[in-house]
């Protein structure tokens, strides 16, 4: 027998058969993949928001968008052997480190360890508020990611919540499109179902002085952007509303949310 | 249009301005798609063990490599990464069915009464990884190197579990030439 018995392959002719009536859909691949996006879309909102925040006018915003934005190296050496998991999970270009394979000797285990993380990214806390640390995770190549994260005070999670921009996009945060990447949790409860943000945070661009959330109008719970960070988890509206970045002179100049519209003074991003 | 077709559509177009649709890289897997559909589906077909199961893996496959693309680094063909998704699909596919290929007893003679109508029982004779390695020669028409690179293993492995697969078979196809 040999690959062109024809016994052989009219077995496999027959076999694949049924395949053979299947006719390709690429509308339903695109669809599906359009479904599941929205049910990722609905979960995460109940963990965290990832929502990148509208630019309305690309001249209200500062040309230099990141000088401040340098914060304090972190020892990576000092990690938890959760965040050193999570770090070489993210912003990497390298393939992702088994950790299991490395049981065998725990001091030489962190050795090992420490030597493959230099070759993933470094990481840079930009500021602590309100029991919350924010990092930033630069990628060690050009190829890379740049990716955020924000993790509160004793959180087991390692860096609890994490945004990577995709470098595909033709503009990504910091930019004058996106001033703002809100990773702020959002939700509800018995209580009060509607959705609403519980705990407002995320990275802000140089020229974004303050955040908050307008609801009717009106914009609530103003929060100010220190150290290219916002964070506030009290006082906030107990509607659900449109997240505004606001300028120096009180202006908006970017908004997100579902009424986020040109005559509500925002608008969706530009294509 | 009907209503369903409208927010199918609308779920498309969101996708479409979320993902940036018009890019290269989903026309070249959309392009891949159509070329080797039935290429998917029948090496699908031999993991799973039914060709509507199988069709749904493919599309799930592709839909997750739609969503995906941008994580795609170019480090190896675009085919060879669709070919991967597309095995790992079936794969979870035929775990959560705990489905093998379904035995076609006996098969019936078809109405010119040349050849069975029904797959062969053959197929049971082999593992997961022969009938893998077996479709992804003969229906996907991959060489050894293409396969050993899906797969994660050598060449060497490819050649040794298709001489096995034929062994196995022997038998079986000359019971059925008999």
């Amino acid at each position: 027998m040999n690959d062109r018995d024809p016994a052989f392959t009219g077995s496999l002719d027959r076999l694949a058969a049924p395949a053979a009536h299947k006719e390709p859909d690429w509308h339903d691949v695109m669809a599906r993949a359009s479904a599941r996006g929205r049910r990722v879309a609905v979960a995460a909102a109940l963990a965290l928001a990832a929502a990148l925040i509208v630019l309305t006018s690309a001249l209200a915003v500062d040309r230099n968008l990141w000088h401040s934005l340098v914060g304090t190296s972190v020892d990576k050496a000092e990690l938890a052997k959760e965040n050193r998991k999570a770090l070489m999970r993210i912003g990497a270009t390298g393939p992702h480190v088994d950790l299991a394979r490395h049981t065998a000797n725990m001091a030489r285990r962190t050795r090992q360890l420490n030597k493959m993380l230099r070759n993933y990214g470094d990481i840079r806390l930009i500021a602590h508020r309100e029991g919350t640390s924010f990092y930033v995770i630069e990628p060690k190549t050009p190829a890379g990611q740049r990716c955020f994260a924000a993790s509160r005070d004793g959180n087991p999670q390692p860096f609890g919540t994490i945004a990577c921009p995709s470098k595909e996009e033709a503009d990504v945060f910091p930019s004058p499109r996106y001033p703002i990447l809100d990773i702020s949790s959002i939700g509800a409860d018995r209580e009060n179902p509607s959705m609403r943000v519980l705990a407002l945070k995320g990275f802000a661009a140089d020229a974004v002085k303050s955040v908050g959330i307008r609801v009717g109008g009106r914009i609530e719970a103003e929060t100010p952007v220190i150290n290219n960070v916002y964070i506030r988890t009290s006082g906030l509206p107990t509607a659900g509303g449109d997240l505004v970045a606001l300028d120096e002179n009180g202006d908006v100049i970017g908004c997100a949310g579902p009424q986020a519209s040109p005559s509500s003074g925002c608008s969706a991003p530009r294509d | 249009m009907s209503t369903d077709e409208v927010s199918r559509s609308k779920g498309i177009l969101i996708l479409a301005r979320r993902t940036g649709m018009t890019d290269a890289r989903l026309a070249a897997i959309e392009e891949l798609y159509r070329a080797q559909f039935r290429a998917f589906v029948s090496v699908a077909t031999a993991i799973v063990g039914d060709a509507d199961e199988a069709f749904d893996a493919v599309q799930d496959a592709f839909a997750s490599a739609v969503r995906r693309r941008a994580r795609f680094r170019g480090d190896a063909p675009l085919e060879a990464w669709l070919w991967r998704i597309v095995l790992n699909s079936a794969r979870d596919c035929a775990r959560r069915g705990r489905r093998a290929p379904q035995p076609i007893l006996d098969a019936e003679p078809s109405r010119n009464g040349h050849e069975p109508a029904s797959p062969p029982t053959w197929l049971l004779d082999l593992t997961e990884r022969q009938r893998t390695v077996v479709f992804l020669r003969y229906c996907a028409d991959h060489n050894y190197h293409m396969i050993a690179s899906l797969l994660g293993i050598s060449e060497g492995t490819v050649g040794a579990t298709l001489s096995k697969a034929h062994a196995a078979l022997r038998p079986r196809l000359e019971e059925e030439r008999a």
